[in-house]
């Protein structure tokens, strides 16, 4: 089958990608471990571990347990700090032919806006606000499922920087289509969706929480219908592109993601279990696309028949 | 770049009702093992559980690699039911193992299942003019024992039942044979709780310590930080290091321990 005439690529608003594949934030460090399992040349963004303005040695205790078909994590933002990525793993992703997101989080909407402007000068494609994090006391997840919030930090960090500008979704919301609004009227330049879902898991013979901060974020296949509807929702309500993600493993998955309405799409547990997810989802990608006579990922986007 | 990719199973042999030994072809592109590194493996085309499960190499030749893996959940219950000739897929060797460099007397202490990657050590070790000592504890009957007693000057076995053995725990016979030797390095692995009183043992003793810790993992690789250390740190008061790539052998000294 010959797939020459596909063109893969696609422009979320200004932030422009060779194909539609790329990993979420907090599933793939900075990439440098997965430089020893695949070619990161293969990926077409990276969203970087969660930056905050210093570094951060995330939650004690016990962090993860695997659950039906996912896993609760509860890492707690535990990174570098944003100016040791600035020095440190900025050139090492360089070396590669992928767009760089910068996923920032903060405590307050000024800290927020401080990493913003520091990143303005520095040499990443796009910036990830990530106000959806379920595993932090302050800011996160406390940012993202109010509306008045939302405007308010989207609108200060647009002030900060004329970077791309992503604004991360929490499925942990009444109603994802008014936030998904609000970031937009802001000056959103692109949605991300979902983050994890909130959920807790309980050792039945210790009586106790797996986790040591009792609840985290959901992940992996268990959680895919949740996004898949989400994607489908926002889609609706919203002209920016979205980045989907949430539970794909397969190349069924991103095109079922993109049927609902995503743009591109992130991987993010499934590079646990298997570093090679990205390459088998783009393969598979290519033959769906090709078997069914499409030419660009217009003909995908969006196009569930009802 | 690393193994990552579908090894044939050559054995399978239950060593208790619980534990069982699987022995694999070891692959000739795959990089050099250190006793207390591990692979993360799932068995091929399961679908479920999700996640790889990170297990120690007990013991390893040029042709194969050796697992001792304990029943304790889902994922050990699916590798457990392979049968010779099935395939896992596994990424590996993964970590940093037990430094065994300019050691002349050693001591080796393995609690439980523990006991399957210091077997993996204790195999390296011997005929390389070493003097190794060794104390094993059990909750009931002993496995893979027989190599510590063929290979130790002194081998102590504890049971916590079985009147066979010496009765209590392996701290006990690890007390006893520290206050009438002197060892260059203690290596252990065992439970939480072993590691941590044998930790402060060794502290008290200002001996050597090198323990293998043991977390939940997902990635195995470094990069999704949920199988976190505490350790001690000079320039912040503590620091979660990763138990899969910058573990799991710690110094005891640098351990910060919970509970």
């Amino acid at each position: 089958m010959s797939r020459n005439v596909l063109d893969l690529s696609v422009d979320l608003n200004g932030l422009i990608l060779k194909h539609p594949i790329t990993v979420a934030s907090g599933t793939y460090g900075f990439g440098r471990e997965y430089a020893e399992y695949i070619d990161l040349n293969a990926l077409s963004a990276i969203s970087v571990k969660g930056l905050t303005l210093e570094r951060r040695e995330g939650n004690e205790g016990r962090r993860m347990v695997e659950t039906t078909m996912g896993m609760l994590n509860s890492v707690g933002l535990q990174n570098p700090g944003v100016h040791a990525f600035i020095k440190d793993e900025i050139p090492f992703l360089r070396q590669f032919d992928l767009k760089i997101i910068a996923n920032i989080n903060g405590n307050t909407i000024e800290e927020y806006c401080e990493m913003a402007n520091i990143l303005s000068h520095e040499d990443v494609d796009s910036i990830e606000l990530n106000i959806s994090c379920p595993n932090v006391k302050n800011g996160g997840l406390a940012f993202g499922t109010n509306p008045k919030t939302v405007r308010e930090i989207v609108k200060a960090v647009r002030k900060e920087s004329k970077k791309h500008l992503i604004v991360k979704l929490s499925p942990n919301v009444t109603d994802i289509k008014e936030i998904a609004r609000t970031a937009e009227d802001e000056g959103a330049d692109c949605l991300s969706l979902i983050n994890t879902v909130s959920g807790m898991a309980i050792d039945i013979h210790s009586r106790k929480p797996y986790l040591h901060r009792k609840s985290g974020g959901l992940s992996g296949p268990a959680i895919k219908p949740i996004a898949i509807k989400l994607v489908h929702d926002v889609y609706q309500s919203v002209k920016i592109p979205i980045l989907g993600m949430g539970g794909i493993a397969t190349y069924e998955d991103v095109a079922e993601f993109m049927l609902a309405g995503a743009h591109a799409i992130a991987i993010g547990t499934s590079n646990f279990v298997n570093p090679n997810t990205p390459v088998e989802c783009l393969e598979g990608l290519k033959d769906y696309m090709s078997c069914y006579k499409m030419k660009d990922l217009s003909m995908l986007v969006g196009k569930m028949m009802e | 770049m690393k193994f990552n990719g579908t090894v044939n199973v050559n054995s399978v042999l239950f060593v208790n009702e619980d534990t069982v030994q699987i022995v694999v072809n070891r692959p000739n592109e795959m990089n050099d093992i250190v006793p207390g590194q591990f692979f993360n493996m799932i068995a091929n085309d399961s679908g479920y559980p999700m996640l790889r499960r990170p297990i120690s190499v007990s013991g390893f030749t040029k042709d194969t690699i050796e697992f001792t893996i304990k029943i304790v959940g889902k994922g050990t219950k699916s590798l457990s039911k392979l049968k010779q000739g099935d395939s896992i897929n596994m990424m590996g060797p993964l970590g940093n193992g037990y430094d065994i460099n300019n050691v002349k007397s050693v001591l080796i202490i393995g609690g439980g299942i523990g006991v399957a990657p210091v077997k993996c050590l204790l195999e390296t070790l011997v005929d390389k003019d070493i003097v190794i000592d060794s104390v094993l504890g059990y909750k009931d009957n002993p496995f893979l024992e027989d190599k510590f007693v063929a290979y130790s000057r002194t081998a102590k076995i504890y049971s916590e039942k079985n009147s066979l053995y010496h009765l209590g725990y392996a701290t006990e016979g690890v007390k006893e044979l520290m206050d009438v030797n002197t060892y260059d390095m203690i290596y252990a692995c065992g439970p939480h709780v072993m590691l941590k009183s044998l930790a402060q043992i060794c502290l008290e003793k200002d001996v050597k310590i090198q323990l293998l810790m043991e977390e939940k993992m997902a990635c195995g690789i470094g990069a999704c930080l949920v199988c976190t250390c505490k350790v001690k740190s000079d320039e912040f008061n503590h620091k979660h290091v990763r138990v899969c790539s910058d573990g799991p052998m710690f110094y005891g000294s640098e351990v910060i321990f919970h509970e």
